[in-house]
């Protein structure tokens, strides 16, 4: 076994290696002259150890992250999915936690073999539900006797922040009854193949290590953005279309923990 | 230690089955495991398979491993099966712990005690019988151990 130290950076090995791992070329000298290893296991026989291991190990985040896209396809189609999206889209990122980040946007192409028109909206819920649970913490959260502090002069100028885990995911098909059929272990429902003219909108959040979603009506996103853009509470509660209606939707929010950072002025 | 701290509580860091060493390595294995473990102040994970399928890989001495890293920071074993693959082992958790790794596992308990141990056998899984006889077996060499240690003192 050679013992010889390289003076390659850490910088230079990781990229070598990595590059021979993504592409499938586990005899790349360049990255082989990194690794130790002679006779029967030298550097290419180890680096093909890992290099055909690494599809499997896109495939396995993946399938972890999709449970309902898997039910859907099947082990043996999504398989083929991961393939191809690993193939078209690759590993970006240095957590394999993102590597699904694309999927939604790879499948919205209608790939060959992949034809279901809702297969991009599934893996694009599916995905908030994984970024909703890795997000940050939101730092304190803003109750309603918070907001009922500030007092009817204060208020509208005030803002709210919404807490990292709270996306509003658009979805062009009816991802909730075909999420709820295959939960249930019942046959998906036919998918339509026209879209909706106007997405719904889903809104997924994270309390504590729970994620939730539901559904939210056009008014209630509108004031969810505006929010999110840091709006004033007077323009957030302009959204609704009367007062009760911004009043629910406020307690909603707080009870959820959904808002954090206010700014009063 | 922000993991540690959400949880309330503290983490084992496990070390794995390795194929591939390189050029510029500065640390064996167990040295790099054993610092991150000072550093963030967690446990380690032993698992006595990997190290036995490691050992064989990249040909050092498991018992280095085992004297390598500290006995206070030990919070549970790992025993496995691998697949010989000729050239190399590899780690598939889908058979029974070979002889080695049983011996190793001896060696084990002889320096960290009576540790939590739990067999892996995630793939090609046996009844439960089989899988009961398996933990069994991890016990009755954990008491010969132990027993052996007892009479000797």
């Amino acid at each position: 076994m050679s013992s010889g130290r390289s003076s390659s950076s850490l910088a230079a090995i990781q990229r070598d290696v990595f590059r021979a791992l993504q592409r499938g070329t586990p005899a790349d000298p360049r990255a082989s002259r990194h690794v130790r290893g002679q006779g029967r296991l030298g550097p290419a026989a180890r680096l093909r150890i890992y290099s055909e291991q690494y599809p499997l190990r896109l495939h396995d985040a993946l399938y972890e992250d999709h449970p309902n896209l898997v039910k859907l396809l099947g082990d043996r189609k999504f398989f083929a999915l991961a393939r191809a999206y690993g193939k078209a889209a690759g590993s970006r990122h240095y957590s394999l936690g993102a590597f699904g980040g694309g999927l939604a946007r790879f499948l919205s192409h209608r790939p060959r073999g992949f034809a279901r028109p809702d297969l991009a909206d599934l893996a694009r819920f599916e995905w908030a539900l994984v970024r909703s649970f890795l997000a940050p913490d939101a730092g304190a959260k803003v109750t309603m006797a918070d907001l009922a502090g500030l007092g009817p002069e204060r208020f509208p100028a005030a803002s709210v922040r919404l807490a990292p885990s709270v996306l509003l995911v658009p979805l062009e098909h009816d991802v909730a009854a075909l999420v709820e059929a295959l939960e249930a272990g019942k046959p998906a429902p036919r998918a339509k193949a026209e879209r909706s003219a106007r997405p719904a909108v889903r809104i997924v959040w994270r309390q504590g290590f729970e994620v939730f979603h539901r559904p939210v009506e056009a008014p209630e996103a509108r004031a969810l953005r505006r929010a999110r853009a840091g709006r004033p509470l007077a323009e957030v509660c302009a959204a609704f279309r009367s007062e009760q209606a911004a009043f629910s939707a406020l307690s909603s929010w707080a009870q959820e923990q959904m808002l954090c950072g206010l700014q009063a002025p | 230690m922000l993991v540690q701290e959400a949880l309330g509580r503290q983490i084992l860091l496990e070390n794995v089955s390795s194929y591939l060493t390189y050029q510029a390595d500065a640390l064996t294995e167990w040295e790099f495991l054993s610092e991150i473990a000072r550093r963030a102040d967690c446990g380690i994970l032993l698992d006595v398979n990997n190290i036995y399928v490691s050992a064989r890989n990249h040909r050092f001495d498991p018992l280095a491993y085992l004297d390598g890293v500290p006995a206070d920071r030990i919070g549970q074993f790992h025993l496995a099966g691998h697949s010989d693959r000729g050239a190399y082992l590899f780690d598939t958790h889908d058979g029974p712990v070979c002889a080695e790794v049983w011996k190793l596992y001896e060696e084990a308990v002889r320096r960290f005690g009576a540790v939590s141990t739990l067999i892996e056998w995630d793939e090609g899984v046996p009844p439960l019988g089989v899988l009961l006889k398996e933990s069994r077996r991890a016990a009755e060499h954990e008491a010969r151990v132990l027993h052996r240690g007892r009479r000797a003192s």
